[in-house]
């Protein structure tokens, strides 16, 4: 399983892919599929850092041992549980349009009297459509899931100065809804659950990384 | 071989000498004999071993060990065993049914949200190991985003009303659709218009 740089270097690549696609018809359609992808990448390393770690590998056992959802189940099982409604319908929306852009019928569900759609993806979506996926829902899930956040605690590279770096990275994301939030947030308050070493820590590595905190 | 026995359906019952109770007792403190005494008298080691183990852990205090010992107890024990089985058993099918019952209310509660949308077409639902699989058919030939939402509005308040139950939901177009059309044998239409 991938560690969290690893996710979301896939993911930036994919997202990337997605704005160009998005803009290019009449690949447009690829342009939602990429950023399913570039969704789904986000989403693991977000989770990276809460209890689950890895989608696959958290997957509960049924009474025979068998695992109990598929992967897509349980991620979205996760989400609407973790995520808030507006996260939930960005995540929701990339998966269900990537699914009918790449395969646009269900042959499972039969053939013989369900006449599918007429027309490839290219058609069934606007260009327009593709570009608000990538553009805002894809940009409303990397909101929800602090995607800024979690980059820069990533990078200040706690795990080669503490033991305890996961537990810190764990903390702030539970506590703060961004990036921004976080940089200016009061010193008491970050007293609350942080010792003074640990917030003498965070300053040195912050101030190496050039950003401004309002509590340094 | 004890008469009593013969009123015990139980394969390991029916197999109990009078005069091997003395050895069993004698066994229960010399476990490592327990099998030549098995087998001198022709009866499975690990099911006799279990059975008496199990009598004396539950049945018999401790303190009193074989004193209390007769055929009657460990016949007794026997069927205490064999109820509890059937009880256990009956309770499974019950819980069964009971979940069974919720699922199929759940669908149809599902059902009727998802009717509302005229561009609802039909509903199949199949499952896969704990999921509840639903395929939701719409009506549409272009990507409709505000249908999507309200849809997703709706799959949400879904997930979280029934959050007992597993779903995933597929949303894809079609032109025509005939209900009668199933070839998964364990997919099955919860609507159609």
């Amino acid at each position: 399983m991938a560690d969290y740089p690893i996710h979301i270097a896939q993911a930036e690549h994919n997202e990337e892919a997605a704005q160009k696609l998005a803009f290019e018809p009449p690949y447009h359609d690829w342009g939602i599929t990429a950023a399913f992808y570039s969704a789904i990448h986000y989403f693991e390393s977000w989770l990276f850092y809460e209890g689950e770690r890895h989608t696959e590998t958290s997957i509960p056992p049924d009474e025979e041992g068998k695992l109990k959802y598929t992967a897509h189940g349980w991620r979205e099982k996760i989400i609407v549980n973790k995520l808030t409604r507006v996260g939930f319908k960005a995540f929701r929306k990339l998966r269900d349009s990537s699914e009918t852009a790449r395969y646009l019928s269900l042959s499972r569900l039969g053939t013989k009297s369900i006449e599918w759609l007429d027309r490839p993806a290219s058609q069934y979506f606007k260009p327009q459509h593709a570009q608000k996926m990538v553009e805002k829902d894809l940009q409303t899930l990397k909101k929800e899931l602090k995607i800024d956040l979690s980059k820069l605690l990533h990078s200040l590279k706690l795990q080669n100065k503490t033991p305890n770096a996961l537990l810190i990275i764990q903390q702030i994301l539970s506590r703060f809804h961004s990036k921004e939030s976080f940089l200016n947030a009061s010193l008491n308050n970050l007293k609350r659950f942080m010792s003074e070493e640990t917030l003498s820590l965070l300053r040195n590595q912050l101030e190496q990384s050039k950003e401004s905190v309002k509590w340094k | 071989m004890d008469v009593k026995a013969n009123k015990i359906e139980d394969a390991a019952a029916y197999a109990i000498p009078l005069d091997l109770t003395k050895h069993m007792i004698t066994s229960i403190g010399l476990q490592g004999q327990f099998s030549l005494v098995c087998e001198k008298y022709n009866i499975f080691t690990d099911t006799f071993y279990n059975l008496i183990k199990g009598y004396l852990q539950t049945v018999i205090p401790p303190e009193t060990g074989y004193q209390i010992w007769s055929p009657e107890d460990i016949f007794g024990y026997i069927r205490l065993q064999r109820q509890l089985t059937r009880e256990t058993l009956e309770e499974e099918r019950e819980e069964e049914q009971e979940r069974e019952h919720i699922e199929e209310s759940a669908l149809f509660c599902i059902a009727d949200k998802y009717s509302k949308y005229e561009k609802v077409k039909s509903i199949y639902v199949q499952k896969y190991r704990a999921e509840i699989q639903f395929h939701v058919l719409l009506g549409i030939t272009e990507y409709d985003d505000d249908l999507m939402e309200d849809l997703l509005d709706t799959e949400y308040d879904i997930r979280k009303e029934f959050d007992y139950l597993s779903f995933t939901f597929l949303y894809p177009p079609v032109a025509f659709v005939d209900r009668k059309d199933i070839v998964h044998p364990e997919a099955r239409c919860i609507f159609s218009r």
